[in-house]
């Protein structure tokens, strides 16, 4: 009645229905995972600088130096590539009022890696204004990341950052 | 699609003959004996499978507001996030882009859209217009060198669609 190729046919036709089923819950139940990550960033040291700049002529230039002291292995569950990781830097200034800058980024793809100590990070970045001047704004140093799963859709976090601290004037030369 | 029989040949030879009326006699006989009605009725079933694909395309860019809401990875700037081959699919959400996104863009001039993340926003306070630096993570500087010459920044506008996840092609996974 029914042939090696129909019945190969309703084989495989059943596995991938059953495969995506599969795949589908394991989406729709990871961000429902509990996670717990935790964060610390102290600045230990900014400098700003003026350096000419491509087109924007001399440009002041943050030199960060902080400590960074983070466990987010919480957030790794079975379901977890990778974790993309940055330090990022938000302030505000007259002209703009959004200037979001990542200083750092680190990308950990295991367990063990995502308990992150580093003293004496710098940024690895420029960290420059559109205005060409920081004016001594405050601005926030938070922790931010996107954790990248191997099923389901990719989502991000961020601690709350209570580190304010304001841009010093600028110096001369780099200490 | 029968094949037609081996023709003999002068010297009683059994030839194949490879002439496209007498390889379609089946197919277009057939045809001929439908009426003109039953033909158009063809055509129309053709169409009617065509413009449902085309719409489902369509509709899925509409929802997702996005104009071309599944792309491919054409490079490999973004590894390990992303491997040439990968599908990603897009959404465009109504929020302002925020830094550490993936995005995916054109740069204004040129055809072939880039993903990498933002790692810099500014926003301007009266119009709202962003200025976004992006860079991949597989690379070491940003994305200026790959922007239009004198262009530092791109804009909301340039901006296709931020990823929502990714469908991995296992085949250059072992490479």
């Amino acid at each position: 009645m029914y042939n090696l190729l129909q019945r190969a046919n309703a084989i495989f036709a059943f596995a991938m229905t059953v495969t995506f089923g599969v795949l589908g819950a394991i989406a729709i139940v990871t961000p429902f995972l509990p996670s717990s990550p935790s964060a610390e960033i102290t600045v230990k040291d900014i400098q700003v600088i003026s350096y000419d700049y491509m087109s924007q002529g001399e440009s002041e230039f943050a030199f960060i130096k902080l400590n960074l002291d983070a466990d987010l292995t919480s957030l790794f569950n079975w379901n977890t590539k990778q974790l993309f990781v940055s330090v990022l830097a938000e302030y505000e200034t007259n002209s703009h009022d959004i200037n979001q800058v990542i200083l750092w980024d680190s990308i950990i793809q295991s367990k063990e890696e995502a308990l992150i100590k580093v003293s004496d990070l710098h940024n690895e970045y420029n960290f420059v204004d559109i205005t060409t001047s920081f004016r001594q704004v405050n601005a926030s140093y938070s922790l931010y990341w996107d954790v990248m799963p191997y099923v389901g859709v990719l989502t991000s976090g961020q601690t709350k950052s209570n580190h304010v601290i304001k841009f010093p004037p600028r110096s001369n030369e780099y200490r | 699609m029968a094949v037609p029989p081996p023709l003999p040949n002068a010297k009683n030879e059994k030839v194949r003959d490879f002439s496209s009326v007498k390889m379609f006699e089946d197919e277009i006989r057939f045809l001929r004996k439908m009426s003109k009605r039953q033909l158009a009725q063809q055509v129309l079933n053709f169409l009617m499978i065509v413009s449902s694909a085309l719409m489902v395309w369509k509709g899925l860019a509409l929802y997702t507001n996005s104009e071309s809401p599944i792309v491919v990875v054409l490079s490999g700037s973004m590894e390990p996030a992303f491997y040439r081959g990968d599908l990603l699919f897009l959404g465009m959400p109504d929020e302002p882009v925020r830094v550490g996104d993936i995005c995916v863009f054109k740069i204004s001039g040129r055809d072939v859209p880039i993903v990498h993340r933002v790692i810099k926003l500014h926003d301007e306070r009266k119009t709202g217009k962003q200025y976004i630096l992006t860079k991949g993570d597989n690379n070491q500087v940003d994305d200026r060198g790959l922007y239009n010459p004198g262009q530092h920044w791109i804009h909301k506008e340039d901006i296709i669609g931020k990823i929502l996840t990714v469908c991995r092609n296992d085949n250059d996974y072992y490479e």
